[in-house]
């Protein structure tokens, strides 16, 4: 057995298997853009979001938890949320933690985890994801700067649109959430095919020999969960088999996968500029490997079996 | 055009773009209902999510009825071009793209994983120090039955893979030797085994295959049984743990060996077999 070889028939089929999941995720998230473009106006976000930015970036990271959806779904709907006027800084602290602070990923994690330390790394995941969510979102405002995230055709508006009428309302929420499915469905494509390629290819056992250094493991185990392109669902259980790696080592694994991955890279290209996602994903990327590895280094053996 | 459009596109360029657009969508949309009625969806995504597929087609089939709608409802001087989905060659650049992986899934058609991806998620079973173990339990005054279950340990009505390796992780071997089981799943080689020796697997999927992983059961065959990789069988026979390897690990001696379809839910979903 290698640890990599490229097989045609797996490519596709690993490939698809990404594409039936995602899809309907996409058509869920372009629909509920459609209705935000449609039924919400701008003046109601700007009257409904916090004024003060700092409140706005902390309460961000747990709209998930009253709105829960998957890291496939999301990027629409931030993409209109955007063009709405929310805060660019606000939209990305929501986008990174969405997909991990909501009901069903901290249950598939807790019952992935049972008897293992369900509570502790649940608990570990859920404060990761919202610190790194919340230090990212600040960075943007104050570091990035807002507007040299988004792409320009977000930064000017279309032209004004009359809100349609109750008749054709349907027409028109279907129609503006066609427009989004089409190029995000597309940049789906993309990262579902990158991710396929890899998944399909190597091994996940490969990266057991550096399960034992701090550095390695949790690095190895970052490197997994960009290539796999798991569903935040999904990896908890993936993350549970690998009784080699250590909990912290696993933990880089579950908060990162969610924010950054290769298909999540392709899809971001629809709302933020190449320097903008390089920097967000390298913020991510380099605020979970320090945690997680001081955290491997000072508490090795966290333990908590049977909780 | 409205006053204050900034574009400025030919009306048919346009027109065509929006067309193919439409025509993706429908496209899309009956490749996923013919995925879905022709059972290959199954293949693909754990059975709870079999349901999304003829949902997001329906879905997409609303889209396509709208865009055809709002294209003739329109008012002859209102903006064609203007909308989120950009300019008109990015639309088409979306088209192609997204007519890419159904051209894939058409030629190569893949019914399942290789024995080489199979073998490479493969789950790890942890090893197991019997005599540790007993002596712990000596020491620690347990009784026989926390420990082996008994003189009979119960197994399900139809047991799994999946269910077998678990009790095998937690039962003394010697409480399960000599079992009849009857076991459902795919055929894999044993690599560098012959005379009979082949494995049967399951994949556990929890949402898609790309987070599945493999366990299987090693099955001793008549030494002419001639298997074929990725075929589907009902193994009855005994439990041994005469594995060469690890004897704590079970082997299945068959005493009968059917071939039979695949199910219709191909994959197990019990998710964290530790």
């Amino acid at each position: 057995m290698t640890d990599f070889s490229f097989n045609l028939s797996d490519f596709v089929w690993v490939g698809w298997g990404l594409l039936y999941e995602a899809f309907p995720f996409v058509v869920v998230g372009a629909i509920l853009s459609g209705l935000l473009e449609c039924c919400v106006s701008s003046e109601t976000v700007a009257r409904l979001f916090p004024k003060n930015r700092v409140l706005g970036i902390a309460l961000s990271a747990c709209i998930g938890l009253l709105f829960p959806m998957c890291e496939c779904g999301i990027v629409p709907i931030v993409r209109r949320l955007v063009l709405k006027g929310v805060p660019v800084s606000c939209a990305v602290t929501y986008l990174l933690a969405s997909p991990i602070i909501n009901p069903l990923v901290i249950l598939s994690t807790w019952v992935a985890f049972r008897g293992k330390g369900a509570l502790v790394i649940t608990g570990l995941r859920v404060g990761l994801a919202y610190v790194v969510a919340v230090v990212v979102g600040l960075a943007v405002w104050k570091l990035l700067g807002e507007k040299n995230a988004l792409r320009a055709e977000l930064k000017k508006s279309s032209h004004n649109r009359q809100r349609p009428s109750w008749g054709l309302m349907p027409v028109e929420v279907f129609v503006h959430a066609s427009q989004d499915f089409l190029v995000i469905g597309a940049t789906l494509v993309v990262g579902a095919a990158a991710a396929a390629l890899i998944n399909s290819s190597i091994s996940p056992a490969a990266m057991e020999p550096f399960a034992s250094n701090p550095f390695a493991a949790v690095a190895g185990m970052s490197v997994l969960a960009v290539v796999l392109n798991l569903c935040s669902e999904a990896d908890a259980f993936v993350a549970a088999s690998f009784v080699a790696f250590p909990m912290f080592a696993k933990l880089a694994f579950l908060v990162l996968g969610p924010m950054v991955d290769l298909k999540l890279i392709a899809m971001y290209t629809t709302v933020f500029r190449p320097k903008a996602i390089f920097v967000i994903t390298g913020w991510v990327t380099l605020l979970i490997f320090v945690f997680c590895v001081t955290g491997f280094v000072w508490m090795p053996t966290v333990p908590a079996p049977g909780i | 055009m409205p006053p204050d459009c900034h574009r400025d596109r030919p009306k048919t360029t346009a027109a065509l773009a929006e067309w193919l657009v439409i025509v993706t969508l429908l496209l899309l949309a009956a490749f996923l209902a013919f995925s879905y009625l022709s059972g290959r969806v199954a293949l693909y995504v754990a059975s709870s999510y079999v349901w999304m597929t003829p949902a997001t087609a329906i879905v997409l089939l609303g889209m396509a009825i709208a865009c055809v709608v709002a294209r003739f409802s329109r008012p002859v001087d209102a903006c064609h071009t203007c909308g989120d989905g950009g300019s008109w060659m990015r639309r088409l650049c979306c088209v192609a793209i997204l007519m890419v992986p159904m051209a894939f899934a058409l030629a190569v058609n893949p019914q399942g994983p290789s024995s080489e991806w199979r073998r490479r998620r493969q789950l790890a079973v942890p090893p197991r120090n019997l005599e540790f173990e007993r002596a712990v339990a000596w020491v620690l005054g347990e009784a026989r039955e926390e420990v082996d279950g008994g003189d009979d340990v119960k197994l399900p009505a139809q047991p799994t893979v999946l269910d077998i390796l678990t009790l095998a992780g937690r039962y003394d071997p010697v409480t399960l030797d000599g079992k009849f089981v009857e076991l459902i799943g795919q055929c894999d080689a044993v690599v560098g085994s012959q005379n009979g020796r082949f494995d049967v697997y399951r994949l556990i999927v929890t949402c898609c295959v790309a987070d599945a992983s493999a366990v299987s059961v090693e099955v001793q065959g008549p030494p002419d049984e001639k298997i074929e990789p990725g075929s589907w069988v009902r193994v009855a026979g005994r439990l041994r743990f005469d594995n060469s390897y690890d004897p704590t690990l079970p082997v299945l001696h068959a005493e009968i060996i059917t071939r039979i379809p695949a199910p219709s839910e191909p994959y197990l979903s019990t998710p964290n077999p530790q």
